[in-house]
């Protein structure tokens, strides 16, 4: 299922002293299946695109359609509600907005709530905690009993349960320590390889864009200025340097050492790829 | 002078899992950085400090003054404290209400009040802001908000926790700018409490915390130096020391360094 997006327009506050161009006629399209990344300074929109992705805005001018749903302005709550079954997102902070009894009855709450019936929803709902290795044990527990780093799996595995094609995630790892940063990356790059569905990251963290994501699209305020394969775009210093935005640290390391004349044929994607590269340019330059 | 003697705190009584008999001493003036992983206890050190847990043992002093119930609510005076979540700490409905919240909560007389106000925004750079609504600041001008809410009440010690962790990188080179000043004034204390190695270059001394302990401690080359007991903290090394450890060996040395050396 592609999303499309067709002279997209979001505008807040319209008509008010504080009318305000979030986005401004954007056109583009997120593939099925492809790992993208939104980027862009605070204020270029990326928050407005990914709720108007998943149906929390509605557009102001222009349309998205999501698979065969098409959204625009004045659209219905009945399109809005088939947009949030395909499109699960996952906010800052995830694990803030459990509520349910127990472990699993959180978990059931989204699929039920989308019509799953309950012996389905309990399947699904048991199959995803599972998969993010939260116990069997801990079921009929209390999700605030759990460990912050657990309360973020059931909060995960509750949007995962809903079984959505495509996953907003905005701000991940916002406020985790590093262990944990990593172990929730790896995570959705599981997810995104083993459910074969389109994930979409926002983030600000260029390392993690630059190691996990396909594509990238970049915004600066409002506009869609750029978009392409993240191994091309977050490689040019000129492109990022012109849109305020940090090149990744490996990016940034084999670039100063090109001035050094130590050229690479390829482009390692984080420390342990580099240290390799680096050991076999050693030993083939020793010969 | 701060100095903990021994001191320990557990949340359930016969552990000492939170905090497992730490001593430590931190001069006037000197930025000291406090990392650790989640649950390390630097949380439950910051707590104890800001009188939150009051049940623990051993000892504090304050400018040699053993704190104890009779002087904890004047001590704590001389304490400020910078939240994680930008979003939580704001009180005015401008930025300018805001820093003097708690200069009219101490029945500060209202010339000074401006008087401090104006210093402490000026101090963080956001005077031009005075007037602005705090919701509607980034994430580093929210913080540097707060840390002015902090200074006005002129405190000896300013308590950074993971006052970065959720703001975007701009907004964090923004606050350990205004830190730098800060210290460069060397009027106050700090106190940054952080998961992350990479923020840790400009403080003078660090600690390292795991499980309730102090694993190490010295200036930050030092602990940028033992590798083995970062990791083994479940700390992860920033990029180029990960790199350098790797081809270089254990000796520490800054990005442009790695860069001359391979």
């Amino acid at each position: 299922m592609n999303i499309n997006f067709k002279n997209l327009t979001s505008i807040y506050h319209q008509n008010t002293p504080f009318e305000h161009l979030a986005l401004d006629d954007i056109t583009t399209t997120f593939e099925e299946g492809v790992y993208y990344g939104i980027i862009g300074h605070t204020g270029s929109g990326k928050s407005t695109m990914i709720q108007t992705l998943n149906g929390l805005l509605l557009p102001s001018r222009g349309e998205v359609r999501v698979g065969n749903i098409v959204l625009r302005r004045k659209s219905r709550q009945k399109d809005i509600h088939q947009v949030k079954k395909h499109v699960g997102m996952v906010f800052q902070f995830p694990e803030h907005q459990l509520f349910e009894e127990t472990v699993l009855k959180d978990v059931m709450f989204g699929p039920k709530n989308m019509g799953m019936d309950r012996a389905t929803a309990e399947e699904k709902a048991k199959h995803y905690l599972q998969l993010l290795n939260i116990d069997a044990s801990l079921f009929d527990a209390s999700p605030f009993d759990l460990s912050g780093g657990q309360m973020r799996k059931v909060a995960i595995a509750g949007i995962l349960a809903m079984e959505p094609e495509v996953l907003i995630l905005d701000e991940p790892t916002a406020g985790l320590d590093p262990k944990s940063h990593i172990e929730t990356m790896e995570l959705f790059k599981r997810i995104h390889q083993d459910m074969g569905i389109t994930v979409i990251l926002v983030t600000h963290d260029m390392n993690d864009v630059f190691q996990y994501t396909d594509k990238v699209k970049i915004l600066n305020e409002g506009h869609l200025v750029k978009e392409g394969r993240t191994a091309d775009l977050l490689t040019n210093e000129v492109l990022l340097e012109k849109f305020s935005l940090e090149p990744p640290d490996i990016v940034r390391l084999i670039h100063d050492l090109e001035e050094k004349g130590i050229h690479f044929d390829q482009m390692p994607k984080d420390a342990e790829a580099f240290v390799r590269l680096y050991e076999e340019w050693g030993a083939n330059h020793a010969q | 002078m701060i100095e903990f003697d021994n001191l320990a705190y557990s949340y359930r009584s016969g552990e000492y899992k939170a905090l497992d008999h730490i001593s430590l001493t931190i001069r006037q003036g000197d930025w000291v950085s406090i990392i650790g992983h989640n649950g390390s206890g630097k949380s439950t050190l910051v707590k104890i400090l800001m009188g939150i847990l009051e049940d623990y043992e051993g000892t504090i002093r304050v400018g040699g003054e053993v704190l104890n119930d009779e002087n904890r609510a004047e001590l704590r005076k001389r304490f400020a404290i910078v939240f994680q979540n930008p979003d939580n700490q704001f009180v005015g409905a401008t930025v300018e209400d805001d820093v003097a919240f708690g200069l009219e909560n101490n029945g500060v007389p209202r010339e000074e009040m401006v008087r401090r106000t104006e210093a402490a925004l000026e101090a963080v750079n956001m005077l031009s802001y005075r007037n602005h609504e705090p919701s509607r600041l980034s994430g580093g001008q929210k913080q540097r908000v707060a840390i002015a809410s902090a200074l006005a009440m002129a405190p000896d010690v300013l308590i950074l926790d993971e006052a970065t962790s959720m703001i975007d990188p701009e907004g964090r080179r923004e606050v350990l700018d205004i830190l730098q000043k800060i210290h460069g004034e060397g009027r106050t204390t700090l106190i940054y409490i952080t998961h992350d190695l990479s923020e840790i270059e400009q403080s003078d001394h660090a600690v390292v915390m795991r499980e309730g302990r102090i694993i190490s401690k010295g200036t930050v080359e030092e602990i940028y130096q033992d590798t083995d007991a970062l990791i083994a903290s479940r700390l992860v090394l920033p990029f180029h020391m990960k790199v350098s450890k790797r081809l270089l060996g254990g000796e520490y040395m800054s990005y442009d360094e790695l860069v001359k050396r391979l």
